[in-house]
């Protein structure tokens, strides 16, 4: 007969008489009132209809849509957009629905914890909110008393990382940013818009009222940047006419009037040959550039040598094409979208110049302050607030040698992130020891993952501040687990837009388990280090203070929904000149502050090298449903898109004897080898590239139970050229062919390498 | 009678599944299965150029709904209400339907058998049995009925980041989508073999909808499988059988 | 016989004989307890000596009537709270690529895999019914351990019927995919013995207190 526990009890001795001394913990058996906000609402509205609806913003990407949160019987069970939202209204994307697969993840960071075995090995114990911090301060204040408080060094991205950005900055390292959302994406387009116009133009441009566009490269639609792809699609639907100029057949494309399928690393030639036409032909704004341009004539001397039949044997293009595309774009001056694209750093070298150019050609068209073209912000007055800022410490050691010495324009941005690494892995030009992450996975996100390997193994302490187990957390020390944006506070969000507004992100539901919200853990951090920041309560007086120069207080803005518009400023008088802040006063078509630093004031064609014969260049974009590598944990996410496939031109796929859904493993030119990845042969793609959607693939290599969901962009970007402005890294520097059951394939050259464009030459291995 | 339908605009669409996942939060649809789906098409070569372009996909609640003529269920006399005129009537049904006053294809999930027939029979694959339930049940689209009867729209609609989903009443002469449907030419996937009259309509770019149709247009009558009178009755004997054991 | 229950929760005490006396009565509730602990986030407690004594009398004890539950001590005699830690937080708090087996009703309770789903509402319509919540420091109450705690109330309330409705429509069912799946994740010998006793404990059995009807 089966042992029953009825029967085990009854008749075990010793056993059972020390169970019934077993004391029951206290805490667990004391009869508790059923909390607040469980009870289940029978006979309730379906759905998510009669939810109670908390106003807050998105962070599912860095787009921060405002949101509400629909909480129904103690749980959130739908996000739809903040009606009150000028920019989405009710509406979110597919990330933005999946917040909740986020909040709900059981893979989320629940305790912090500390590491058993190496770094990498992904083994870790919980531990006490009192230890982890303990731990993590000791050791600041440990090498930070060994090497200066420049061998700190901070990796910060998102909405929290901007708490212990100031952290850093407190304790007097030069390091406390090194945003790779600067030197990994934005830098180079930021750097060259704003020494033009004289201010951030964070991708303003009025879409909605184009009458043409231009997109480099740019994939809205695959890239979900809501307002920007209502905006572009309102534009369409306008009437405007497209223009994608994009070695691949983007989703844009397949809505454009013309694509121009360019050869990579050749858009600045096409448009040195634009403006040079453009000049030549009297099709810019004559008006406009007299009254609000300098260095015109500098201008037009310096691109006279480029013509269009030029551009279109560097290019890969058609003649007809290139001019049918320029005149498109000319006829619909000044209501004219010249995209500035967000993420540039492509090759490194030439990426400002090319931003440069783009930026020129739309001052030629007087696309600026106008309907369709670059639009103003409309600045408006938040306060700041004391609380949320440290100061950097008075009498702090330089370091002899700054890290950012190489490069004239890095202060705009902080620390260039390739030169933390390589401080971190060589000493030079000092060592660095310590590294602190928030929302920055550093071996998906940075170039040549296998150096940053190396240089975490060198460092005396690291340590993260994360919301799910990913690449920070696996290679960390000590590891934090962060509320996550439905959970918290952050700041007042300002948008500048055409329709201004304001709103705050603030918690939608408690944090769970034991993750803690950014504001406190920055307030505990500076506790133990003597900082004097992070000194109020609770992040409602910040909240207040940050709110009070507008006559708004957090009470007063929720009483309103959680979001106030303001009156927009965003185009200019069209008869009077515009103020723009650079040295000449005006938009320099010819840069001063280039030229200062012996820089090339005016644009030139500097080619990127074509890949070596054998290899195509491998890039890499965004996919609708996904956040880079962020959201590949995501259930409902990963259910919609588990896997990128590799893209290959169906013409080459015939030479190399490969079919679509054919699985094969993509080698680069330094020998490392992605996963196993299903191909998508299609004619939408030149012969010279392939394309991985950026994100999937491999965890660390020295996992062995990783996803096998398709490869890795990033595991297989192991060669960049650091940009000569700011040191940003390139990410389409690398060269690939392909492997399919064990033997290597050549991807052939269907097309010829003009003379002008070197071969990158593989270094054989000594 | 009224007939709900939809028009998804493939100029506006940009293929982002925002409405897949609307859909599933809604309603709570467990993974891996699809009330709302959306798929990638392309790009690839058309007579009219290259095109990139997407499949949203659901129920397309069909004038004469297969699913609801394989059901199994013992037909039994079920009251329906018109909410806009209060009017009232009697049909015999199965366990699926089609609502005579709004045109949604629904069902009835206390009198569902979870055979399965009906998502054999669809040929749009719009259908799927819950196998994650204790009692498996067959689900779809609804239209976000519940929804409508508090005045609001379906949630793919309602999240659709750049407004392509159109909604509305056919019969309403008024309607966008009487406009898109009967002045614009939409189009609905149907071909010689399955022709039974789907209520949700695409249009766009004639390149898309070309790759659109010659992907995505079912040419299988798999009803007519699920319907031949032997299988069916194995089927119900089965079932019984298996009710009988638990 | 347990009587159907058509509202989950809603508790059907019948009158019948105190069980005051009845041994059975409070070392269930304080087995229970004990599981409750075992499930928890280890302790210091749990790897002192009087604990490791009591655990392998335990085993002891059911080896000999019958129930062979391999003991984690042979294998490892000097486990320490710290290797305790890391098994546990590997097996059910954070591991990589993801969690193998996390210990909330709501993973296996149908419907997507994730936290505060079906498995949370049925518990706390269980708790609700019953007046007693129990509290598990930051852990949702479907955690493994908060319904062994619920569990170790019912079983000190005589609350018989609930505790076997509870146990059969929602802890079983979750429960036992739950320990298949961990079996699967290959987890040390102390937490693969914890899940042998719960599973001993929580077993379905028509024997309840004879003198109940």
């Amino acid at each position: 007969m089966k042992l029953t526990r009825r029967h085990f009890l009854q008749n075990a001795g010793i056993a059972a008489a020390a169970v019934a001394t077993w004391k029951i913990p206290k805490g667990v058996m004391a009869a508790s009132p059923v909390p607040a906000g469980t009870v289940a609402t029978t006979g309730g509205l379906p759905g998510s209809l009669g939810a109670k609806e908390v106003p807050s913003v998105c962070e599912m990407c860095f787009w921060r849509c405002p949101i509400v949160g629909k909480v129904k019987d103690g749980k959130i069970v739908k996000i739809e957009g903040n009606p009150k939202s000028p920019t989405n209204g009710h509406r979110v994307c597919a990330r933005g629905n999946s917040g909740i697969q986020l909040i709900y993840d059981p893979d989320r960071l629940k305790y912090p914890m500390k590491r058993v075995g190496a770094r990498g090995e992904g083994k870790w114990a919980r531990i006490s909110w009192n230890e982890a911090l303990d731990e993590i301060t000791h050791n600041i204040k440990k090498v930070r008393d060994k090497y200066g408080p420049s061998s700190l060094a901070m990796f910060d991205h998102g909405a929290s990382a901007e708490f212990y950005r100031e952290i850093f900055k407190g304790l007097g390292t030069e390091n406390y940013s090194n945003e790779p959302a600067f030197f990994q994406c934005m830098g180079a387009v930021s750097l060259a818009y704003l020494v033009t116009y004289g201010y951030k133009i964070a991708e303003r441009v009025d879409m909605a009222n184009a009458k043409a566009m231009v997109f480099f490269g740019t994939h809205l639609g695959e890239n979900i940047h809501l307002s920007h792809v209502r905006e572009y699609i309102a534009g369409l639907q306008n009437r405007a006419k497209l223009v994608v100029v994009d070695p691949r057949f983007s989703a844009p494309a397949g809505k454009a009037d013309l694509w121009l399928p360019i050869r990579p690393g050749t858009d600045t030639a096409l448009l040195l040959a634009w403006i040079n036409y453009v000049i030549q032909n009297g099709l810019y704004d004559k008006d406009f550039v007299q009254r609000n341009c300098e260095g015109f004539d500098e201008l037009k001397e310096a691109v006279k040598g480029y013509s269009l039949g030029w551009a279109a044997r560097i290019c890969d293009l058609k003649l007809d094409d290139i001019r049918r595309g320029i005149e498109m774009l000319a006829a619909s001056r000044p209501h004219v979208t010249v995209h500035p694209g967000r993420h540039s750093a492509w090759y490194g070298r030439g990426d400002v110049q090319r931003h440069r150019a783009m930026a020129i050609l739309t001052a030629l068209f007087g696309a600026v302050g106008v309907p369709g073209g670059l639009y103003f912000p409309t600045p408006f007055n938040l306060e700041e607030s004391d609380c949320l800022e440290c100061e950097e410490p008075e009498d702090v050691e330089e370091p002899e040698t700054s890290i950012k010495e190489k490069y004239p324009f890095t202060g705009y941005f902080g620390s260039p992130t390739a030169e933390i690494i390589k401080a971190t892995r060589t000493g030079e030009p000092y060592p660095v020891k310590l590294w602190g992450i928030c929302g920055v996975n550093i071996l998906q996100t940075i170039p040549n993952p296998y150096e940053t390997m190396e240089a975490i193994k060198k460092l005396d302490f690291i340590f993260s501040i994360e919301i799910l187990p990913t690449e920070p957390a696996i290679w960390s020390d000590i590891i934090l687990p962060e509320a996550n944006y439905l959970e918290r506070y952050d700041r007042v969000y300002a948008n500048h837009d055409l329709t201004p507004y304001v709103t705050v992100r603030q918690p939608v539901m408690k944090p769970m388990f034991e993750a803690k919200p950014p504001f406190w853990i920055a307030k505990e951090l500076a506790k133990r280090l003597d900082l004097d920041c992070f000194t109020c309560e609770r992040e409602e007086e910040y909240l207040d203070e940050q709110l009070e120069a507008m006559g708004l207080s957090l009470a007063k803005l929720n009483k309103e929904g959680g979001l106030v518009t303001l009156k927009g400023n965003p185009y200019r008088d069209p008869g009077k000149a515009i103020k723009v802040d650079t040295e000449s006063g005006k938009i320099e078509l010819f840069s001063s502050a280039f030229d200062d630093e012996d820089m090339d004031p005016i644009p030139k064609f500097e080619p990127t090298p074509a890949p070596p014969k054998g290899y195509a260049r491998l890039v890499y974009g965004r996919v609708p449903m996904h956040t880079f590598s962020r959201t590949m944990n995501n259930l409902w996410l990963s259910n919609e898109c588990p896997e990128g496939k590799l893209w290959l031109n169906d013409e080459v796929a015939k030479k190399m004897g490969v079919k679509d859904g054919d699985e094969v493993i993509i080698e680069n030119q330094d020998a490392y080898r992605s996963n196993p990845v299903k191909l998508m042969v299609t004619p939408g793609i030149r012969h010279d590239i392939v394309y991985l959607p950026h994100g999937f693939g491999s965890r660390s290599p020295l996992l062995t139970k990783t996803y096998k969901h398709g490869a890795s962009d990033q595991f297989l970007i192991t060669r960049y050229e650091q940009d000569p402005f700011f040191g940003g890294s390139s990410h389409r520097t690398d060269f690939v062919r392909l492997i399919k059951d064990g033997k290597t394939l050549d991807v052939p050259e269907l097309r010829p390498i003009p003379s002008e464009i070197p071969r990158f030459e593989i270094k054989m291995a000594s | 009678m009224n007939q709900y339908a939809m028009v998804i605009d493939l100029d506006r669409c940009v293929g982002c599944h925002a409405c897949a996942l609307a859909c599933r939060a809604e309603w709570n649809i467990p993974v891996p299965y699809h009330r709302n789906w959306v798929r990638e098409l392309g790009p690839d070569k058309t007579p009219e150029g290259l095109s990139f372009t997407f499949f949203p996909g659901l129920c397309n609640h069909c004038d004469h709904p297969v699913c609801v003529d394989v059901c199994p269920a013992d037909p039994v006399e079920k009251e329906f209400r018109d909410p806009k005129t209060g009017k009232s009537m009697k049909m015999t049904v199965k366990a699926t339907f089609k609502d005579p006053f709004s045109g949604i294809v629904l069902i009835d999930k206390e009198r569902c058998l979870g055979c399965g027939a009906c998502v054999e029979a669809c040929p749009y694959g719009a259908r799927y049995l819950n196998e994650n339930l204790d009692d498996p049940k067959a689900d779809k689209c609804t239209f976000c009925v519940e929804r409508l009867e508090h005045g609001e729209v379906p949630a793919c609609v309602k999240s659709c980041i750049v407004d392509a989903r159109i909604f509305g009443n056919l019969s309403d002469k008024n309607s966008e989508v009487y406009r898109l449907v009967y002045k614009k030419g939409a189009k609905r996937l149907t071909s010689k073999e399955v022709d039974i009259g789907p209520n949700v309509y695409y249009i766009g770019k004639k390149k898309d909808l070309y790759l659109l149709s010659e992907r995505c247009t079912p040419h299988e009558r798999t009803w007519e499988e699920v319907r031949a009178p032997g299988r069916r009755d194995l089927l119900l004997a089965a079932l019984k059988h298996v009710r009988s054991n638990v | 016989m347990a009587v159907p229950q058509e509202n989950p929760g809603v508790i059907q005490m019948h009158k019948r004989k105190s069980f005051a006396n009845d041994p059975f009565v409070a070392k269930l509730s304080h087995v229970y307890a004990f599981l409750h602990t075992l499930t928890d986030f280890p302790s210091d407690e749990l790897v002192t000596p009087l604990t490791r004594s009591f655990i392998q009398s335990l085993l002891a004890e059911l080896s000999h009537q019958g129930l062979n539950i391999p003991d984690p001590f042979i294998l490892f005699p000097n486990l320490s709270f710290s290797e305790l830690a890391q098994a546990y937080t590997g097996l059910f708090i954070s591991a990589v690529p993801r969690v193998p087996a996390p210990p909330y009703a709501s993973i296996y309770s149908g419907g997507d895999s994730s936290l505060c789903g079906r498995g949370l509402v049925e518990a706390e319509a269980f708790y609700r019914s019953a007046g007693f919540y129990p509290r598990c420091g930051a852990e949702p109450p479907d955690h493994l351990s908060c319904e062994l705690a619920f569990l170790a109330h019912l079983a000190a309330k005589e609350a018989w019927d609930v505790k076997q409705d509870f146990l059969k429509r929602h802890f079983r069912p979750w429960f036992r995919v739950f320990r298949g799946r961990l079996g699967r994740a290959d987890p040390h010998p102390f937490y693969s013995m914890t899940m042998d006793l719960v599973n001993f404990f929580t077993m379905p059995e028509t024997q309840e207190p004879e003198n109940y009807r």
